[in-house]
């Protein structure tokens, strides 16, 4: 999958505004973004529901809206939420939309419908949203498509069948799958994707391995020491300077420092006498708020 | 918990803790809040409940209109009343007419198609929309929540139905009262027959399971209602007092006024509102109040294909339309023997019939086919916002996920709907022979009904092609159907009398035809019908398919 400087427009308001996205083959890629940044859109237009404005786009190397159908013969895709027949029950559903699909792997929907506790009898008026979303999990999962689209897949889900999803995907990924997964699911991404690519405001800010944008996000650095030398504040990639003093007279030094700056800031520390070191790596919650929020 | 209604759980747990006080505060009729619920509607649906008061407005206003200048003269009105009024077809259409040597009883009786069947439907459509629809489309949940009483949403659609039915017999009561004091008795009837209307479907939306079920549910029953009246109208039955169209009827504005009826029509319509709220507690919110019963786990072969799954979601909706217009085409065709003793003892019938070379039973079918085409534009309207509904609903983004293509997705919404409006065209039509054949005896009119009914085959697939080139142009446009809908009927109904220009008539499909079987059917207009539907639906998959999918 291949998306260079792609723009959507809806009126005069601007959905996509020139999205990058890669996805190799048997990749996992996480793809996250605060509300309204453009993710749904762009995975609408990949599906050839809507067709994009500008910039080029192609899902195995066709077009998404002139090779619809070619490309929906190799994929399955999840939205995030789901809407079902009400007077079909669940089993009806997952029938109709696997033969729409081309069929499934033989057992494959049984053992699914095990795993996820579903009831296929009862109308699908009478789901709840989560059940609903199993009801599609089920159908996307129980095919042998290479790629699986999942847009925001587990809203409604319970921990468990959370788990369950989890160990689908794990799966599906270790039969050479590839993956494209919109998540606002912090752990949910951090245990299931090689890559993720944050989306604001309609274009990709970030792109990597969640080592690389752990890596671009700074590290908070602690210490207490008698006196906090004076260059430490002037380093340069070193930010958020706090220096307070505890009860017992030490100063209590904290600052966030870039993977640069971070040597240098420990060495400084450490040769002023500097005690109780604490370097503390960003967790995925500081990467994405920090993407989710910059330049505002 | 202070503002929540009393619930039973929540009564339970106040006996329980023995505070008598406690339980006083909480409100007792569970109506908190219905004056901010309504005024909401007032505001969210402002559009709607201007529009269709004035739509009634209009209608009435511009027949009044009419009718003073045709029919100007006494010896005018007299023929009219020894024609049309004597007419067992016309009635089982437009109901009893009553001083129809009056320019008011003609009006009146002018209006009886949209009296009593159409003005009732949208009455049940209101009642519907600001119920159940408003709570499938779970915006009650949220309100529900806050200050709002059980019973409150039930209040709220009441005062608003009151108020916005109150407008259109405002605007009826000023457009008749050049007939004096008879057309404002008259609008206050509409009034009181429309409200008892909106408490059928007050109470279609507490019983059927989804806001789609309440509307289908409530015009069933206004279906059932009018055909009822049909035939007691039609065959001249003293039992007119069995449906509430009988205590309409019973009002004689024009000759013999009464109001009294008026007690029994808004009387029963507030007992039905109640009805409602003491239905509202014996269900859930969001449930109707059958339960869904549990279904095959796995799906036939049949729904694994787009046309299956199509015919599968309007399976209903087509056997809703089929009783109806079988029932419908059987009943004119047993009302045809009425006609003919009409005619033999009546002249001046024979007259305007002679003038027309037609039998009596060919003038009773040619209405009736009419009526029949139209219907199966109804079910195709009917069909269309289903059609939509799976788009708007994101369902359609699901199957249009997989190996399904938009072009074999709208093929197939083009087939189902084209032959499902089709065989209930022939169907009914030959219920109609059916029923000819029943009061006459005479075995060829099975055959002519049916006959009668493929002359408007391709006229009724025009009519499909033309509702869904509009829905394949933008999801918005789903009720289209319903406005092709009422401009057919309309111009069949009313176009003479409203003198309404040519041009305007063409816009019908089905006038194109001709009027069989009292004038043979136009083989080059069926032709041209055809070949236009062929084109449209050919039109409607290229635009389908160069649009975004609505979400």
């Amino acid at each position: 999958m291949d998306c260079r400087g792609v723009e959507k427009r809806f009126g005069t308001v601007s959905a996509l505004d020139g999205l990058d996205l890669q996805l190799g083959r048997g990749e996992v890629l996480g793809f996250l973004g605060p509300n309204g940044a453009g993710k749904t859109t762009a995975i609408r237009g990949l599906l050839g529901q809507i067709r994009f404005d500008a910039g080029s786009a192609t899902v195995f190397g066709r077009d998404p809206w002139h090779e619809t159908i070619a490309i929906h013969e190799r994929l399955s895709y999840v939205p995030g939420d789901v809407s079902l027949w009400p007077g079909l029950t669940g089993g009806e559903c997952i029938d109709a939309l696997l033969a729409f699909r081309g069929g499934s792997c033989a057992g494959k929907r049984e053992e699914l419908i095990e795993r996820f506790d579903l009831d296929p009898t009862k109308r699908a008026r009478t789901y709840s949203k989560g059940n609903r979303q199993k009801v599609a999990l089920i159908a996307a999962l129980a095919t042998d498509a290479e790629l699986l689209m999942l847009d925001e897949p587990t809203s409604g889900l319970d921990p468990l069948m959370e788990a369950q999803f989890r160990d689908c995907v794990r799966e599906a990924t270790g039969e050479g799958r590839t993956v494209l997964l919109s998540s606002h699911i912090l752990g949910e991404v951090e245990a299931l994707c090689d890559r993720v690519t944050i989306l604001r405001r309609g274009k990709a800010v970030a792109t990597g391995t969640l080592d690389d944008l752990r890596g671009q996000t700074a590290t908070t650095v602690q210490a207490t020491l008698d006196a906090v030398p004076d260059q430490a504040a002037s380093v340069e990639g070193v930010s958020g300077v706090d220096v307070h003093t505890d009860p017992e007279g030490r100063q209590r030094f904290t600052a966030r420092a870039s993977a640069a700056a971070l040597p240098v800031l420990v060495r400084l520390l450490l040769e002023a006498g500097g005690t109780a070191l604490r370097v503390e790596p960003p967790s995925l919650d500081e990467v994405f708020l920090e993407h989710y929020e910059e330049d505002e | 918990m202070k503002h929540s209604t009393p619930t039973r759980s929540h009564s339970k747990v106040s006996a329980a803790t023995g505070s008598a006080a406690h339980r006083s505060r909480e409100p007792r009729w569970g109506l908190t809040g219905w004056w901010r619920l309504a005024r909401l509607h007032l505001r969210t649906f402002r559009r709607r409940l201007i529009l269709w008061p004035l739509l009634i407005g209009a209608l009435v206003f511009s027949t009044a209109q009419a009718v003073p200048g045709l029919y100007d003269t006494a010896a005018k009105r007299a023929a009219y009343a020894a024609t049309a009024g004597a007419s067992a077809a016309t009635q089982a259409f437009n109901g009893r007419g009553h001083a129809l040597n009056t320019l008011g009883g003609i009006t009146a009786y002018e209006l009886g198609f949209y009296t009593l069947l159409v003005f009732p439907a949208i009455a049940v459509h209101l009642a519907v929309h600001l119920t159940r629809t408003q709570e499938a489309a779970g915006r009650l949940d949220l309100l529900a929540a806050g200050r709002l009483g059980r019973r409150a949403p039930l209040l709220a659609a009441t005062f608003v139905l009151a108020l916005v039915l109150g407008a259109a017999c405002l605007l009826s009561a000023a457009a008749l009262a050049r007939f004096g004091s008879g057309g404002v008795l008259y609008s206050v009837g509409l009034f009181a027959l429309l409200f008892f209307f909106a408490g059928i479907g007050l109470i279609a939306a507490q019983v059927a399971g989804d806001g789609y079920g309440a509307h289908s549910l409530g015009l069933g029953v206004v279906g059932g209602l009018y055909i009822v009246r049909a035939v007691i109208d039609g065959a001249d039955l003293p039992i007119s007092w069995l449906t509430p169209y009988g205590w309409f009827d019973a009002l004689r504005p024009f000759d013999k006024p009464n109001p009294l009826p008026l007690l029994a029509l808004a009387g029963g319509g507030l007992l039905l509102a109640m009805v409602a709220t003491l239905l509202r507690e014996r269900r859930d919110l969001g449930a109707g109040l059958i339960a869904p019963s549990p279904g095959p786990a796995r799906a036939g072969r049949l729904l694994g294909t787009p046309a299956g799954l199509i015919l599968r979601l309007l399976r209903g909706t087509w056997i809703g339309w089929f009783v109806a217009a079988a029932l419908w085409g059987f009943v004119i065709g047993m009302i045809a023997n009425q006609m003919r003793d009409l005619v033999e003892s009546n002249p001046a019938m024979q007259d305007m019939l002679g003038a027309k070379n037609a039998s009596p039973e060919d003038l009773m079918l040619s209405v009736g086919g009419f009526f029949l085409a139209a219907l199966a534009i109804g079910f195709a309207a009917q069909a269309a916002t289903r059609l939509a509904g799976e788009e708007t609903s994101g369902r359609l983004a699901g199957v249009l996920a997989t190996r399904v293509s938009r072009r074999r997705w709208w093929g197939s919404g083009l087939v189902v709907v084209g032959l499902g409006a089709i065989g209930l065209l022939l169907a009914s039509a030959l219920a109609m022979g059916i029923g000819v054949t029943v009061s006459t005896g005479r075995l060829a009119a099975v055959g002519e009904g049916l006959g009668l009914g493929a002359d408007f085959v391709t006229a009724v697939l025009a009519s499909v092609a033309i509702i869904l080139l509009a829905l394949s142009a933008d999801a918005r446009l789903a009720a289209f159907g319903w406005v092709l809908f009422g401009v057919v009927t309309t111009i069949q109904f009313l176009g003479q009398t409203l003198n309404l220009p040519g041009w305007v008539m063409n816009l019908s499909p089905l006038h194109h035809v001709g009027q069989p079987p009292i004038d043979p059917a136009s083989g080059g207009a069926i032709l041209a019908l055809g070949v236009l539907a062929v084109a449209l639906a050919a039109g409607s998959v290229a635009l389908f398919r160069r649009r975004d999918l609505a979400h």
